[in-house]
Parts: structure tokens; sequence; C-alpha cells
């Protein structure tokens, strides 16, 4: 389904299950996006593409995203997809709220620990804060509501657990999902090219260790 | 007009740097992927006419302005240009109107007192305010401490460089579009699930700017909206002028600063030639909201364009 947000933007909206094709055409910023002045943004299950409605129509932007939709039933599975082992010190400073997540799981603190750390997550997009993935994969019975009080500041690298999802906060932000532990990659670092670590695609494993 | 390749020149010395005084130009959509805001001008109509006026590109970058309060000393001699609101700006004593082309003297103070109206003042200088570039922008992005000068909002002491030496633009002054207290949308893709009754309070009542408003949002007060049928939003793309309704049911219309995807419904979209007037709203000021169709606000951005176009035109005539 498409539909118009405004007159300069259409949206792809696909569903969950079909993040991979989205994904697949999100890619393809460098071919021929540019050139048409289009920008992708992609969401969770969503594709958006913003263009300039005095230079192109509506119809037209339409008929390519249709055609790239189409496409992407056959690219989706050549999407290059980077596998990252980000090391977290669970627990502690680092985690303070390992101990209650554990306890919401009725599960012991290691139990949880392998548990996070044995899934293998993906990247679905990045969005929310500079270098912040939304990352699907969280085992089900590791799903723990977000803090009932936010906190005002949470650190960047702290990795967390808000209702069915986790994620790493990459700069420092007020915050409500649940700290379990940290980790000392920068996932957004201007200095970089490309700034951000991660992109829509890449898979993600934790691995436990004893320092951030 | 001489135009120098050499180190780009020092103009403006901060001596106050205001409430929140930043670099800013058309901003940095390319950042989508990695979860940038766009961020860019409040008021990118403003930004375009100081840029217009003394012939820089149109999307170079200049000083936004809030809410006044600024004062800065000549190191140099160079023309400027005002734009948005109006602050009662003087220069030494002389008092200047927004909207015009005015020469700073070495050694002269330009200060700006508080706006009447409207939120947000632009101070463009000859090619721009030199900053380094950063993915295809100048523009200050205060959420991630990054771009315009050093990530942050000017200083007491902080100095600006234009891109080029030039003294001696014309006088020339504008007349801007009344910015009035007209709000028009498009109806948002969850539009339908606000229901008639929350589609008419939207649309019939006036809303007033709440004071926790910034460049991310305008947060609206006029009483609580529901969603008739309640819905649970996956996380999308949100654009400067998007209308959410979160659960609490405070509206708020995103700004240059909104986060790339967010995860409310979206009841509207404020149309792209509407977008300059939500820079310049403020706390307290009422506006009222109404829906146009497609054609309607693609008829309102072409005849804005065309309008830029012809200040363009008139200002290259004048220069010549």
């Amino acid at each position: 389904m498409i539909y118009p947000l405004g007159e300069t933007a259409l949206v792809l909206q696909a569903g969950a299950g079909e993040q991979a094709r989205l994904i697949a055409i999100a890619r393809q910023q460098a071919q021929g996006v540019a050139e048409r002045g289009y920008q992708l943004i992609l969401g969770v299950g969503n594709l958006t593409v913003r263009f300039n409605p005095l230079q192109q129509s509506a119809d037209e932007v339409l008929a390519w995203l249709q055609q790239q939709w189409e496409h992407s039933a056959q690219t989706r599975d050549d999407v290059a997809s980077t596998q990252h082992q980000i090391g977290v010190c669970y627990g502690g400073e680092a985690g303070p709220d390992l101990a209650d997540v554990a306890a919401h799981c009725a599960m012991s603190v290691s139990q949880l620990i392998e548990a996070h750390s044995s899934a293998v997550y993906e990247v679905l997009c990045i969005g929310f804060l500079p270098g912040f993935p939304y990352l699907a994969g969280l085992p089900a019975n590791l799903a723990t509501p977000r803090r009932a009080e936010p906190r005002v500041r949470v650190p960047a690298g702290s990795v967390g657990i808000g209702g069915a999802q986790t994620g790493i906060y990459p700069c420092e932000s007020p915050g409500g999902w649940q700290l379990i532990g940290r980790t000392g990659l920068a996932l957004f670092d201007c200095r970089a090219n490309p700034p951000c670590r991660l992109q829509a695609g890449d898979r993600v494993r934790f691995v436990p260790q004893e320092r951030v | 007009m001489t135009k120098m390749k050499s180190a780009p020149p020092l103009i403006l010395r901060v001596e106050k740097a205001g409430l929140q005084s930043t670099v800013q130009d058309l901003g940095r959509p390319q950042g989508a992927s990695w979860g940038l805001p766009v961020g860019g001008a409040a008021d990118a109509l403003a930004l375009q006419v100081a840029n217009l006026l003394l012939g820089n590109p149109h999307d170079a970058a200049a000083l936004e302005i809030t809410l006044g309060g600024f004062r800065a000393q000549f190191a140099h001699t160079s023309s400027f240009a005002l734009s948005g609101a109006d602050c009662e700006a003087r220069l030494d004593g002389r008092r200047l109107l927004p909207n015009a082309v005015y020469r700073g003297v070495k050694g002269q103070v330009l200060s700006l007192g508080s706006p009447q109206q409207g939120a947000r003042s632009y101070l463009s200088l000859p090619g721009g305010i030199d900053v380094p570039e950063l993915w295809g922008s100048r523009s200050t992005l205060l959420a991630a401490a990054l771009g315009g000068l050093a990530g942050r909002a000017l200083q007491k002491g902080d100095q600006l460089c234009a891109g080029w030496r030039d003294q001696s633009r014309p006088a020339i002054a504008i007349a801007m579009p009344e910015r009035g207290n007209l709000l028009r949308f498009i109806a948002g893709p969850q539009w339908a699930q606000l229901g008639s009754e929350g589609q008419k309070r939207l649309t019939q009542q006036s809303w007033k700017i709440d004071i926790q408003s910034n460049r991310m949002a305008l947060k609206l007060n006029g009483g609580l909206l529901q969603m008739e049928i309640p819905i649970e939003m996956a996380s999308h793309a949100v654009l400067a002028g998007t209308v959410q309704l979160p659960h609490g049911g405070q509206p708020m219309i995103l700004l240059s600063d909104a986060q790339v995807t967010g995860g409310y419904p979206v009841i509207a979209q404020i149309i792209q030639a509407d977008l300059w007037r939500l820079g310049q709203l403020r706390a307290g000021d009422a506006v009222y909201l109404q829906q146009i169709d497609q054609p309607a606000a693609l008829a309102a951005l072409a005849q804005q364009q065309a309008w830029l176009q012809r200040i363009e035109a008139m200002i290259a005539r004048q220069s010549r």
C-alpha cells in the first residue's frame, strides 16, 4: 500500500515481515535515487520517499516506487549483511537494572546474560537518535516493560530492554528503557566515514565482557 | 565587490549571544539513513531572503537568532542582511528594519532587542557564514552537537567569518508576505482514525503554542484530542510540519530538528509553503489549522517559489 504524507512524500507500507525488501530498496540510495533528487527514509515495515513536487509529480514517484517494490522481490536476498560483535559489560554500574529485569523474567542474572548474548539481532532501521538501531530478535521471554520513571540521563553506549525491543543508546539522552549493560563501542562518530557503525540489514551479537 | 580566495574574512565578534543563536542553512537531508534529523533554518523562507539580499546562494549558512537579545561588533567593514522577526535591531544608534541590506563599519555595534512578533531573526553575511561543511550542510544540530560553530549555539566571544568580502551591496529592502495565523494542512495518514469529532475540533478552534516548544516541535494547547480508533504504530518517517497526536492527546507539530522517525499517529501534514510560519511561532501565539487538498498545496508552493525567483531577479538587476 502506498499513501501520501503531505505533498512532498509517499509512504510504502509493507508490514514488518517485508523489512528485507524495504532494506533492499533503501540500500539502492546510490543508484538513481540521488539523480532524481529523492530521499529515502526507512522505518519498521515502511519506507518513505521524499521528493520535490515542483520537479516530479506524485504519479511519477508512485510508479518508480511500485517498480522498486516489484524489483525488490529479487534483490531482497542480495543485501550484504555485516555481522557485528558488540562487547557488553552486563550489570553493575553499567547495567543498573539487570537484577530487576532478571527478576521480572523469572531467571537468574547469568541466565539473562546468556539469553541476551546468544540471540542474533537484526538492524531493522536507524532512527530516533543519530545512530540508534532498531533491533529485532529479542527472545520473547526477555520482554520487560519500560521503567515507570524514565531516567533524565542515560549514558552513551547503554544497552537496554524496552518492551519487546532491545537497543543501544548511541549518545547520552533521557530514556525509559531498562538498562542491563553498556558497550564502549561508539555507534555514531562524526569523524568516521560513514559516521554510523551499523546499517539496516546488518546483524548484531552481544558478547559479554568484564569491562566497558 | 572583491571576492577573496584567501583566509575567510572575520566580520563579527559576538558580545551577547542571546537565548539560542545557531548557524543554519537548509539542512542535511542525506543524514537520514544514519538517524540524523534534517535540521536547518526553522524559517527557511526568511533564511533564503537574507541570502538573496546579499547575492548569496539561496541556501548559504546564516545566523538564526531566537527571540533576539543578540549583540556583536564589526571587526571589519561588511555588508550584511537581516530578515525574519523584527527585533528593533540597531547599528550603533540607527534603527534597522528586517528584510533589508545594510553596511556595518568596523567598530560599529549591531544589537537586536526583543521581537514584538515572531520568534526568529536571520543575519546573513556575504558568501554565507564560514563554518566547515559536514555531509553537505553547515547547519548546527544541537541534539548531536555537530555542524555549525563547534556543534553548539553561539557564545560571547565567538567570531563569525564570511565567505567573502563585500562592502558595497546596494541598499535593498523587500516586503515579506503576511504571516497571519493560519496553517494549512493536508490530511495525514491517520486522519480518518481521528474521527469526525476530532477532525472538527482540530480545524474549528484556535490552538495556542505551548511554552514547551523548541526547534524539534511545537506543542499545541487547546484541549486534548483522542484517536477515535486507537492504533499502535510502527516507527515511520516524520517530517518538518508533521502533526502527531501522542497518546496523551496533546497535538504537536514537528519542526526542523525533529527526529527522522516517530511512532505516533500522524493526523496532518502542514503544507510546505507554510513551514516558514511554524518557525516564527512562539509560546502563547494562537493559530488556526485549515485543511486543503494536494493541488492547492502544490499551487501555494509554486507561488512561493515564483516569489523567491522574482526577488532574486530583482536583486540581480539592482546589483548590476
